[in-house]
């Protein structure tokens, strides 16, 4: 499987681990009223759907740059590659 | 107040850089490096940048290297770069470095954290092509990439292309990269020998 990086360019996907959806990015505010619940529901409850999914992968072997993959699980192909750091950013995340 | 005298030692424990020779390819360790990391703070890439490429005298783009007269500089990540330059003439790299950049950048001293080997001869992509999956044909002079070598993390430096490279690993793996390098180029080298025969 090939991750077309958006700076480096196409590489394996064996320089890259794996860490889990790209709905981990919106951590609730722990500091916020009903954080314990936020916090929950963030931990275990998770949608497992079948085709597209948003993941967050990490260029360990390379740039060293977390990644959102936008993948279908059905047929492996891969829709999307962005920079996580861009994704969180243009969704208002504080530098 | 007594002086206190320390011997400098290699990477291998000795105190001379360790280098091997099979066929035409050169291995070298390159202990006269002092390395620092140097990582753009936020919204402070472009001053980084271009003092550092003032310091190289080119441009420091995504994946490039650049050597200047005293200092040389390679990409590593985005807005982070390894600055390296003669240890004997600045053993204090990363303080010197810090005076410059001050709060753009966090700076971290490398001479300890990582070893540097030089790979010259005429055909150098045999052992490369053998070690790692760098695309060779696109590596050419002044480009860097961070790849593994037999599970191994390591930076590449094209200094020409097919001919001259630097390999840079953690330090504790020094003698797990050396076996692998040794072992490939005498292995391409012996290759390479029996087709002329």
């Amino acid at each position: 499987m090939l991750i077309n990086h958006p700076l480096l360019g196409p590489r394996d996907a064996q320089e890259f681990t794996y860490l889990g959806d790209a709905s981990l990015l919106n951590r609730p505010d722990g500091m916020a009223g009903g954080a314990a619940q936020a916090f929950h529901d963030y931990l275990y409850l998770r949608d497992n759907p079948t085709g597209e999914h948003r993941e967050l992968w990490y260029h360990e072997q390379g740039d060293r740059s977390w990644l959102i993959v936008t993948r279908n699980v059905s047929t492996h192909e891969i829709l999307k590659v962005e920079l996580a750091s861009d994704v969180a950013l243009s969704q208002g995340a504080k530098p | 107040m007594s002086e206190i005298r320390l011997t400098q030692i290699t990477a291998f424990g000795r105190v001379e850089a360790q280098t091997a020779s099979f066929g035409d390819v050169t291995l070298t360790e390159r202990p006269d490096l002092a390395i620092a990391s140097v990582a753009a703070r936020h919204g402070q890439e472009s001053t980084v940048r271009s003092t550092l490429e003032q310091m190289v005298g080119g441009a420091l783009e995504v994946s490039s290297f650049r050597e200047g007269n005293r200092f040389s500089a390679f990409w590593t990540g985005p807005s982070q770069w390894f600055v390296m330059a003669d240890h004997d003439d600045y053993e204090t790299l990363a303080a010197s470095l810090k005076e410059t950049l001050s709060r753009a950048a966090s700076i971290t001293e490398q001479n300890d954290g990582w070893v540097g080997f030089d790979m010259d001869g005429t055909d150098c992509d045999a052992v490369l092509e053998r070690l790692c999956n760098i695309d060779l044909s696109g590596f050419t002079s002044g480009r860097a990439q961070r790849t593994v070598i037999e599970h191994v993390s390591c930076f590449v430096l094209c200094r020409k292309q097919g001919c001259a490279y630097r390999i840079f690993c953690g330090r504790s793996y020094a003698l797990s990269l050396w076996h692998a390098l040794a072992t490939t180029v005498a292995s391409a080298t012996a290759v390479a020998k029996l087709a002329t025969h």
